[in-house]
């Protein structure tokens, strides 16, 4: 097994069963609180704005938890099999994962600007939400992609991540495996 | 750059009575000395009538035609504000702000367009009640539109995630020998899942663009057919 295998395993742990959970109550909390708010045409427009974050937020976790996660794991794991070419592309799935926290981050400035506009006080929970995501989520997500980038140039299990036509087969019925698929 | 100043020149009374104007609210009084205070002028279709960053001298207001609002994006691609058409004003959120304009309008078609003087307007807007609650009225029916813009910029349709989703299964089993169809198969309700809408949507939509050629469709099976067009659908540009 690949010596970066333990780091990334760590990594994907922290995101994928610490601090995406987390964040997915701090959504639940908001909505119990938002019940109690009155609707003012420009609560209900920030509600809509958040609504919009944890639909991209949840759609993110989706394909990290199912493809992402799995294929990184995957090439490390497979480090042992020399013959192993594996067609998963993770510069790739980067990119659009990229993509994706940047509209992250665009909603989220809305939502600061708006929460901000109607001043609603640092105790609301919408401030939770906010906080969650600059403080954890985006330097989390920066330091994942600093490590992929960083094996993409030095290690040699993340070389062979490209999208070669070998035994692609064999990723593909690893990550069917994990998802139930046939 | 104005062409055929006072070219034509309607009386605001007959104006603003038949096009339901911004300034239809004031009284016959009212509108004989907005007359005096106002030039005309006939923008021919494409021309600027004033331009980002240039500084307002008077409040716009559109006799007829059609104007288009536009501003330009970090790419430097138009981004549309609004379209105006008679009886609409604009030009005043820079006069009121004492700010210069944040966007460009041009004329989409012939339009008949008369200047109301800043320091003129500025005065009728703080000593007539009326037309001041017009003007909050109009700012607060912009701030809405412009609000239900933001949201709607934010939110991905669920075109644009069912070729997200395409792009993913490709960058994550990667194409089959024929260097075009994606190495999984996976049914409509498994797309649908990670698309995150209902199955009937995934079938319309992958049928759709089966139809553009984005893809070909055999079974389970998906061969993207037009990667380039695929990567515009999923509007990843931000």
């Amino acid at each position: 097994m690949c010596t970066h295998a333990s780091t990334a395993e760590n990594s994907i742990t922290k995101i994928g069963k610490k601090l995406y959970p987390f964040i997915a109550e701090q959504f639940a909390e908001l909505y119990k609180y938002n019940k109690k708010d009155p609707n003012s045409h420009r609560l209900s427009l920030l509600f809509e704005l958040i609504e919009n974050l944890q639909h991209e937020f949840e759609s993110l976790k989706n394909y990290e938890v199912k493809l992402v996660f799995p294929s990184v794991q995957l090439v490390f794991n497979t480090k042992d099999n020399p013959d192993f070419t594996p067609s998963v592309n993770i510069h790739e799935l980067q990119i659009l994962t990229q993509k994706k926290e940047t509209l992250i981050k665009l909603i989220l400035n809305e939502i600061e600007s708006e929460t901000d506009a109607l001043k609603l006080g640092k105790s609301h929970p919408i401030y939770t939400i906010i906080f969650v995501f600059n403080d954890s989520f985006f330097p989390e997500k920066e330091a994942w992609h600093k490590m992929l980038g960083k094996w993409n140039k030095t290690c040699t299990c993340f070389a062979k991540a490209t999208s070669s036509l070998a035994h692609q087969d064999k990723l593909s019925s690893y990550l069917n495996h994990l998802h139930g698929t046939k | 750059m104005r062409l055929n100043v006072n070219e034509f020149l309607p009386s605001c009374a007959v104006c603003a009575k038949a096009t339901h104007s911004f300034f239809s609210i004031l009284d016959k009084e009212n509108l004989e000395e907005l007359n005096l205070n106002k030039s005309c002028t006939t923008f021919k279709k494409g021309q600027v009538i004033f331009s980002e960053n240039g500084l307002p001298l008077g409040l716009f207001c559109v006799s007829n035609g059609k104007i288009k609002l536009s501003t330009s994006g970090p790419d430097g691609k138009e981004q549309i504000l609004r379209l105006v058409k008679g009886g609409d004003i604009i030009g005043y959120r820079s006069l009121l702000s004492n700010d210069r304009y944040h966007c460009n309008a041009v004329a989409l078609e012939d339009s008949n367009i008369c200047i109301v003087d800043k320091a003129y307007f500025m005065n009728l807007a703080m000593s007539n009640n009326k037309l001041c609650f017009a003007l909050f009225k109009k700012i607060s029916d912009d701030l809405k539109t412009a609000e239900d813009h933001i949201v709607s910029l934010s939110q991905k349709n669920v075109r644009e995630r069912v070729a997200e989703a395409l792009l993913f299964l490709k960058a994550t089993y990667g194409f089959e020998k024929d260097g075009q169809t994606i190495n999984v198969q996976l049914s409509r309700e498994e797309i649908a899942d990670f698309v995150g809408t209902s199955t009937e949507s995934t079938i319309r939509l992958l049928s759709e663009f089966n139809t553009s050629k984005i893809i070909e469709l055999a079974g389970k099976k998906i061969k993207i057919i037009n990667y380039d067009k695929l990567s515009k659908t999923a509007n990843l540009s931000y």
